[in-house]
């Protein structure tokens, strides 16, 4: 997936100016950022649901992760699949719901099921749905540490799997790090950062590149780590 | 839940008590009849066929006016939902419908139709603002919460409209419906008093203030206050059996 020159203004407000930028198929990309720094708003302008200057080629079908799970309350875990789904891709389900540890659940309603139930849930309506690339709005940050550990596996191994393009936002650097083979940095609308997230990874400890990514999270320059 | 039973049970055993005191004071039947006098004119109302009958057509009007501005609301309020331009256009319609006097309308239309359709009409156009609203206000509550998920996932219009707008809009629809139907209840009498309808609880409250029968206006009245209270409790059932799902 390329971006070309992808600029978004709201009123007089820069919200995303990015250069060109190349994102490979098969690798999760983590887009770190403070808050307005334009995270969201690069996954709104991928999935073309705002309008922007600058062009988006070879994003295909998007899927999508949210940070709240956004299940309908009516419907019962299988019907919250199928509500995405068409009727074609509905033999899908069970599977997924297996893959997820959830086939026991699929009648459950949301309100008889836990946090944690409900973000699967919500990764596997993400990866049943039919896609080429995978946006995800930090889907993590609300849950608890050993809960975002665990779904942070399932959701690598999930991509790794099926070998698409995936788009991480998350303000956390431990997540980015843990999830990621690349990681770039926004602020205020443009990338200060662009590094490799490579080697061993485990949750607890910390990363070699998490010190990179910390010092240009807390840059006072826009331009200080540009390449 | 038993204690607020017990303490609306008390509020009526108080109103009742302020009637029973005020009629002490009064004591005047023409002005103020006896809780008793009234309780009989409500037996013979019961055992009077004619009385069923207006009881009937002026229920009839009221659920007429309800169902119409039901479906009209959701019709706007799903167009309204769907495009800024018409929630703009309709926005001064409805300011205007809320605030126009009821009795000038009934006036009007008493002009321009008969003493049987103006009350129904008048009551469409009472009604039909307080259904857009509730509608509309659940509508953009549900997109709040949804419309992410719906966009990102391109859910045809069909399937979001069954699946997700009618049954998450349905509680504070229905919860809603119970009070503007017992309030079209009102507007529906109101009409037809003014309307002299022949063959309605309004006509008959009508001929009983001109051939001052109190305690059968009184009677009457007792009793269109509690069909507004069986309409709303029966509302408050068809939203318990219809929402199923705890949010």
């Amino acid at each position: 997936m390329k971006l070309f020159s992808l600029k978004k203004s709201y009123g007089d407000k820069v919200a995303l100016d990015l250069s060109d930028i190349e994102f490979s198929a098969g690798q999760i990309t983590a887009v770190l950022g403070e808050s307005g720094a334009g995270k969201s708003t690069l996954l709104s302008c991928i999935a073309e649901s705002i309008p922007h200057e600058g062009k988006v080629e070879g994003a295909g079908k998007v899927s999508y992760l949210f940070q709240k799970p956004h299940l309908l309350p009516n419907l019962t875990v299988e019907g919250n699949l199928r509500f995405v789904l068409e009727k074609g891709e509905w033999s899908r389900i069970f599977d997924m719901l297996s893959r997820v540890g959830l086939s026991e659940k699929a009648c459950s309603r949301p309100y008889e099921l836990s946090g944690g139930e409900r973000q699967r849930v919500a990764i596997a309506r993400a990866f049943l749905f039919p896609h080429d690339t995978l946006l995800m709005d930090e889907p993590f940050s609300s849950l608890d540490l050993s809960l975002k550990r665990s779904l942070m596996e399932l959701t690598r191994e999930m991509c790794e799997e099926k070998g698409e393009t995936v788009i991480f936002v998350t303000h956390d650097v431990r997540e980015a790090v843990f999830l990621a083979r690349r990681a770039v940095v926004l602020k205020r609308g443009k990338l200060i950062a662009d590094l490799p997230v490579e080697g061993e990874r485990d949750f607890f400890r910390p990363h070699p590149a998490e010190e990179a990514l910390v010092r240009a999270l807390t840059a006072e320059e826009c331009d200080k780590f540009s390449s | 839940m038993k204690k607020n039973l017990i303490f609306s049970a008390l509020s009526i055993v108080f109103l009742w008590l302020v009637w029973v005191i005020a009629y002490f004071i009064v004591r005047n039947d023409y002005l103020l009849p006896s809780f008793w006098d009234t309780f009989r004119a409500m037996g013979e109302l019961f055992a009077d066929a004619s009385f069923w009958r207006a009881f009937g057509n002026t229920l009839l009007r009221t659920v007429i006016a309800f169902a119409v501005s039901f479906v009209l609301g959701a019709a706007f309020a799903a167009l309204a939902c769907m495009n800024g331009g018409v929630r703009a256009f309709l926005s001064p319609v409805v300011s205007v419908l809320r605030t126009v006097p009821t009795m000038a309308i009934i006036l009007i239309l008493l002009l321009w139709t008969n003493a049987l359709v103006a009350p129904v009409i008048v009551t469409l156009l009472v009604l039909f603002p307080a259904m857009y609203a509730a509608m509309l206000a659940a509508a953009d509550e549900v997109r709040a919460e949804y419309g992410e998920l719906v966009r990102a996932f391109k859910v045809p219009a069909r399937r979001a409209v069954v699946k997700l707008y009618a049954p998450l809009c349905a509680p504070a629809v229905l919860a809603q419906s119970g009070s503007v139907l017992s309030m079209g209840l009102k507007i529906t009498v109101s009409g037809e008093v003014l309307s002299q309808t022949f063959r309605s609880l309004g006509g008959m409250m009508q001929n009983a203030q001109l051939f001052i029968e109190m305690p059968t206006l009184l009677a009457l009245t007792l009793l269109v206050v509690a069909a507004g209270f069986l309409l709303e409790g029966g509302c408050a059932l068809l939203k318990r059996a219809a929402v199923r799902w705890r949010a």
